[in-house]
């Protein structure tokens, strides 16, 4: 059962991550490739504050969110003068900035030796130290992050961004200043990364750099191309897929000697395939 | 309608496959066999650690063992989910973790459900004190090792260290436990740390150049490892050259040119310079057609451990004081952890000499 409790909270965790990085590109049309660096100074947040100057996981957890936030808006201010391939190389270009600060500010984040012994949220004196019990709270978690998802993408303002998407140009012309929707989308979506760092960091315990890497965003973003662009159903399905697919493969009887080669070798033939006959993705609706 | 029927085949392929996995994985070993768990990183960018070990492991197995083994890829999420499903599915008597970046998220799950838990692959302090009484270790501390090696600088009336390390935690641990040691005895010491990736260590010699260090003591992987030593030798540094230790490549470690001069440490393996080493080598190399290297007698090591002294649970680990494994007379430390014993050695007229 612990086993998978353990995959239900993974998923719980990447389901926000995903619908954030959705909101992003599916929605906004903006190819971006730096939302493990948001995920990753949310976890770092929750991690230091709590271990190191004892701060409650709530107040850690916001701080998370809003340096996520911070962040986000000082970026979004220089991607806003990029477009298309530029703007896929600088947001690129900033994962790396922040995967070396992870690495290299010793004094703060411990670089490679990453930070240990990270403990369980706790709300009012209830400690959630069981899988079960951090499960409900990352259900929680991932049920805001879809309701305010919803409500983005339901709204005017959730229009506007689907316009920037399919035509930007002939939205500036009736008035609209789409780089402030398209700054307001990118911090709104960091905070989410930041929340669905702070849950990653308190339930794994253990964190470091390696983990908030190119390949943890190629991931996200692998996670809404496959669930499907522009849909928050897809990021969830997708979230699901992706985790779970891995593990299923596990259970396939391939020889010990090249099980774990041909488990990956399964799993991007798999993707390939899904790409080549949905390329929408499994509930998408739009196509990169 | 044709949508909703691919779906179900979908979930019924799904749900078969994954209770057909669950019930084959829970099968019951046969005999007394002790069932052992293994999680490694066997693809990725770390999965050559994981390959040797387990080819050591498997090679090693007296016959009282079932190894069932999983991949890692050296992540902590995909670390626990494998050490979920061995402990928790296959439910393995003993399980052997490895890698520096899987170890610590486990820990706490371990030590919360005393699982019995042999960790490998990881160089960080305080593995065993930090996973409870359940919570073994078998590799080298980093700090242990470090500063064993600053203290035969000592011998050489050192006054200024520099410190070519790679920045990751193999690299940290040994830096730390040199440089602490180092410090403490009042010497300066200039670390220079560089990445995994990286090909030219240029700037960071000449900046040791610059400092006057009369010693370098390099922490890397072997091929970093020759090709910075060959750098400082032609920079005309004139410095006594230190290294951490050559792992994993037997035609490196044989390459005694460059290395002539240096001054390391090593296990009673190291590719195959002992009768008893031999004869592991030899076996290897006719089993997997490739010459062996640290972590496949480290892995040899484990099978060892738990296979001929029926290892099955924590307490009777704890109860061991020693074994004999490739790598030596294997002792236990009071906080649980295995060391292998290390040597100083130098490489002086193409052959290595012990200090």
């Amino acid at each position: 059962m612990e086993y998978f409790i353990h995959l239900a909270i993974l998923i719980g965790i990447y389901i926000p991550l995903a619908l954030s990085l959705n909101l992003v590109v599916g929605y906004t049309g903006l190819l971006s490739v730096t939302h493990a660096a948001f995920y990753g100074v949310g976890a770092y947040a929750v991690a230091i504050l709590t271990t190191v100057y004892n701060f409650h996981f709530l107040s850690a957890l916001l701080i998370g969110i809003i340096l996520a936030g911070i962040l986000a808006g000082l970026l979004g201010l220089i991607l806003s003068r990029f477009k298309d391939d530029y703007y896929a190389l600088v947001s690129f270009g900033f994962n790396i900035i922040i995967y070396s600060i992870f690495l290299n500010w010793e004094s703060l984040t411990r670089g490679p030796l990453g930070i240990p012994g990270i403990g369980r949220p706790t709300f009012f004196g209830f400690e959630f130290s069981s899988n079960l019990s951090f499960l409900v709270l990352t259900i929680v978690g991932a049920g805001i992050v879809y309701l305010i998802s919803l409500g983005i993408t339901k709204s005017s303002f959730g229009r506007v961004l689907k316009g920037i998407r399919e035509d930007e140009k002939a939205l500036s012309i009736f008035g609209y200043n789409t780089q402030q929707f398209k700054l307001t989308i990118f911090v709104i979506t960091a905070g989410m990364a930041g929340l669905a760092g702070g849950l990653f960091a308190t339930y794994i315990t253990f964190i470091d750099p390696s983990t908030f890497g190119l390949n943890e965003s190629i991931f996200i973003l692998a996670i809404i191309i496959l669930g499907g662009m522009a849909s928050l159903k897809g990021s969830v399905v997708g979230a699901i897929f992706l985790i779970l697919l891995p593990e299923i493969l596990r259970f396939v009887g391939f020889p010990t000697d090249i099980a774990a080669q041909m488990r990956q070798v399964v799993y991007g033939l798999l993707l390939v395939l899904l790409m080549l006959y949905r390329p929408q993705g499994l509930v998408g609706e739009y196509k990169l | 309608m044709t949508k909703k029927i691919i779906w179900a085949v979908v979930v019924v392929i799904v749900v078969i496959l994954v209770a057909w996995g669950i019930t084959r994985n829970t099968d019951n070993v046969s005999g007394e066999k002790i069932k052992v768990g293994a999680v490694l990183p066997l693809s990725g960018a770390t999965a050559y650690f994981g390959e040797e070990m387990k080819k050591g492991m498997e090679m090693c197995n007296p016959g009282n063992l079932e190894y069932v083994f999983e991949d890692s890829v050296g992540t902590p999420q995909q670390g626990i989910s494998a050490y979920n499903k061995l402990t928790r599915i296959d439910k393995a008597d003993v399980t052997v973790v490895g890698m520096s970046t899987v170890v610590p998220a486990i820990l706490p799950i371990a030590k919360e459900n005393k699982d019995f838990v042999i960790t490998t692959i990881v160089t960080a302090a305080d593995v065993g004190k930090n996973g409870g009484d359940t919570v073994f270790r078998y590799y080298i501390d980093g700090a242990v090792i470090g500063e064993i090696i600053a203290n035969s600088m000592l011998k050489k009336d050192v006054k200024k260290v520099g410190v070519l390390y790679v920045q990751n935690e193999y690299g940290e641990t040994y830096k730390n436990g040199a440089v602490d040691f180092l410090n403490s005895k009042s010497i300066l010491v200039y670390p220079e740390s560089f990445l995994a990736t990286d090909t030219d260590f240029s700037t960071a010699i000449l900046k040791l150049k610059q400092q006057g260090v009369d010693s370098v003591l390099v922490v890397a992987y072997d091929k970093q490892t020759l090709q910075i030593v060959s750098k400082i030798k032609d920079s005309n540094l004139g410095v006594d050259i230190y290294n951490a230790w050559m792992w994993s490549d037997a035609d490196l470690a044989k390459n005694t040119k460059i290395l002539e001069g240096v001054i390391m440490p090593r296990s009673e393996y190291l590719f195959g310079s002992s009768d008893k080493t031999m004869k592991f080598d030899q076996e290897f190399k006719a089993k997997f057609g490739v010459q062996s290297n640290q972590y496949g007698s480290i892995g040899c090591d484990l099978s060892k451990l738990i296979g001929e002294n029926n290892i099955n649970t924590a307490e009777k680990l704890s109860n061991l004081k020693k074994f004999s494994g490739v790598n030596g007379e294997i002792t236990q430390a009071e906080n649980g952890e295995f060391y292998f014993p290390v040597k100083m050695i130098q490489y002086i007229g193409g052959k290595t000499a012990v200090l």
